[in-house]
């Protein structure tokens, strides 16, 4: 139909098992300081959303960030995608730093580069039918119209387990795991190398929730994607991903082969996390996590994790955790590791 | 022993404009007193109808056809609406999904677990206050007297849901309904909270219906379960047994979409029905991959398991309702 992108984009010449994307530093705070007042009042207030994150996705595998709320998961994702502005940090995809990239360089970019959203309902124009929302970043970057989209479109559907028959739909005709398929289509839709999925699957049924996730990973093997998976759930983590990063509080606490993490964690949280999934066969008391999970507001220096943490100790809060490597590939950041 | 509640052959019908649909269809369901039963199903299955049946709080456009919810042995469902609010919220109470909008935001947390005192046991304005305290103290929310005055905007999710449940325990109900509670949480204070409830449970002695759609959560929390589809219950058994031999195929495509590293996972097929257009025969042959003619014909019911490689009485109580159960 139109041109192998293999044989001309610059992603064919990353090799598998390279970096295809390497963040470096990357950095968002949010100031929630309010107005003039409140400032003069209460001082300021940042959100240190993400903070100095670093990682390497390689070509053809899977990346999952896991965390839960405020750990800064969904954030990394959006500032990858340049969804929202970063303060500081590299993101190098297909050998160019996004993060400097004029808006129309960047536009080209997320061509290969797509986000798949947590909330079908709201990913999906209501107003429009699956095609409009499907085609519409076939026109936009192929230029395709007319019959020629349409059969386009419903390859797509075909390549997401849906047919020709819900091309007319719109969204509220489908079923939740429906939507999240077309949000998957719409996704593929370009062409894309690299797929950031920031809870695909959190809003679905156990059932359904198998067929997709089933679906991404044929998918993956398949088209040869790399992918984020965003999820707070290491169940799903474990299931999709060949490397794992843990975030807490907006710092990366731990990352490493999905193997490793979950059968060697070196990280106090990464730990308690594991032993807080729940499981069909567990009895014995499970060591139990103090406290819950806080956005980082002016976090002091020191951990992030140091309140909750069942390891704690003075030096814990006292400057900068260094991130000590464990293997090749798996990395740490605590002192008590 | 006599059981405390007693659902027997429950069908509950909702009118709508154009349609009018079967949400539960005889469902018989028992729960003894100190026991903690899961009723696991999805979205749509009617798990929520049924707890809210019970608790005689079913949207007024649910109409209740059939069937009879015994509870120490009186039909609730023959109470006048007087009669019932002395039931709930102190025999039976419940505790929800969300509980940002179970909770009144205009009232501080700590008012909505004393009225619960004022209400059910006229107990005075500051000895209310009091036990309220101590009863936010028992389910563990730090600085109990500081959290009383705080509104549910000002406080964690988690936090939300301690609130709940210490209102729903103050009265010691023989009874919790607990729909979803930990849904909405994440995995580190979902874990404190089924501990909690677990402690709780233990300490009190009352029975708890678990309502989940999460079978690892139910596994780890229950003792019995039952697995409802499409309105209907299709299996009801110890959780170890049926857990580590479902009869229904169904349990067993729900068991295997579980994600496991570095096996496959074996989703169920399709969808579930179009509640105003049930499938003939069992509502599940459409999905099920051991479909037989008869299926689409007949309807199962359901009938006891008993297993002839089992030594002891693992299968106790195991029914299914299957015309090809797994296990015979």
């Amino acid at each position: 139909m139109y041109a192998d992108p293999q044989k001309e984009s610059p992603e064919a010449k990353i090799a598998d098992h390279e970096p295809l994307l390497r963040v470096r530093g990357l950095k968002k705070y949010f100031d929630t300081s309010g107005g003039v007042l409140s400032r003069l009042l209460h001082g300021r207030s940042v959100i240190k959303a993400v903070d100095d994150v670093s990682f390497d996705l390689l070509k053809g595998e899977t990346l999952a960030l896991v965390g839960e709320s405020g750990s800064g998961k969904s954030t990394t994702a959006r500032l990858i995608a340049r969804l929202t502005p970063a303060d500081a940090g590299e993101v190098i995809f297909l050998g160019r730093d996004t993060l400097r990239l004029s808006f129309n360089e960047m536009r080209r970019v997320r061509k290969s580069l797509q986000i798949v959203f947590q909330d079908p309902f709201a990913s999906l124009n209501p107003r429009m039918r699956v095609e409009e929302n499907i085609g519409r970043p076939v026109t936009l970057h192929f230029g395709i119209r007319g019959a020629a989209r349409r059969s386009k479109v419903a390859h797509l559907l075909g390549q997401v387990g849906l047919s020709a028959d819900h091309l007319g739909r719109y969204p509220n005709e489908l079923s939740g795991g429906q939507r999240q398929r077309v949000a998957i289509a719409r996704a593929l839709a370009t062409e894309p190398v690299l797929v950031l999925a920031d809870e695909p699957v959190s809003s679905l049924d156990v059932s359904i929730q198998a067929q997709v996730l089933h679906l991404l990973q044929d998918l993956k093997a398949r088209l040869n994607l790399s992918m984020i998976f965003i999820t707070h759930d290491l169940s799903v983590a474990e299931y999709m991903a060949d490397h794992i990063a843990v975030l807490y509080g907006g710092k990366l606490m731990e990352l490493g082969p999905t193997d490793e993490i979950l059968e060697r964690p070196r990280h106090p949280y990464t730990t308690a996390l594991l032993a807080a999934r729940p499981g069909l066969h567990r009895s014995a008391a499970r060591r139990l996590l103090e406290g819950e999970p806080a956005a980082p507001i002016n976090p002091p220096p020191g951990c992030r994790f140091v309140d909750r943490c069942p390891l704690r100790i003075a030096a814990c809060k006292e400057g900068d955790i260094p991130t000590l490597r464990v293997t090749p590939g798996h990395y740490v950041a605590c002192i008590r590791a | 022993m006599n059981p405390l509640l007693q659902v027997e052959d429950l069908t509950v019908e909702f009118h709508t404009n154009a349609n009018r649909f079967r949400a539960v269809e005889g469902l018989s369901l028992s729960i003894h007193p100190g026991e903690i039963v899961g009723l696991v199903g999805e979205s749509g299955s009617g798990k929520t109808v049924t707890a809210l049946c019970i608790m005689r709080l079913a949207d007024p456009r649910a109409e209740i056809v059939s069937g009879r919810i015994c509870f120490r042995e009186e039909n609730l469902l023959a109470k006048s609406e007087a009669e019932m609010r002395l039931v709930r919220g102190r025999r039976i109470a419940m505790i929800f999904q969300e509980p940002m909008t179970a909770l009144n935001p205009s009232y501080t947390v700590g008012d909505q677990v004393a009225e619960v005192y004022r209400y059910h046991l006229n107990t005075r304005r500051s000895e209310a206050k009091q036990r309220a305290i101590e009863m936010l103290d028992r389910v563990k929310m730090p600085s109990p007297r500081a959290m009383y005055g705080k509104y549910a905007h000002e406080i964690s999710g988690g936090m939300r849901q301690r609130v709940m449940i210490a209102a729903a325990l103050a009265c010691k109900p023989d009874l919790l309904i607990a729909d979803e509670p930990t849904t909405a949480l994440d995995v580190s204070i979902q874990a404190q909270i089924l501990t909690l409830l677990r402690e709780l449970q233990r300490e009190m002695g009352m029975a708890v219906l678990f309502v989940s759609h999460n079978l690892e959560v139910v596994a780890e929390l229950c003792k019995r379960v039952a697995v409802i589809y499409g309105g209907k219950l299709v299996e009801v058994g110890d959780v170890d047994a049926l857990f580590e031999r479902p009869a229904h195929p169904y349990t067993e495509g729900l068991l295997r979409s579980i994600p496991r590293r570095r096996q496959t996972l074996r989703p169920i097929a399709g969808t579930i029905f179009e509640p105003h257009a049930p499938p003939s025969g069992c509502r599940f042959h459409p999905r099920c991959p051991y479909v037989q003619e008869s299926c689409k014909e007949k309807t199962p019911i359901l009938r006891q398991v008993t297993d002839a490689r089992a030594q002891d009485n693992t299968h106790a109580g195991h029914s299914v309702s299957c015309h090809f159960p797994l296990i015979q």
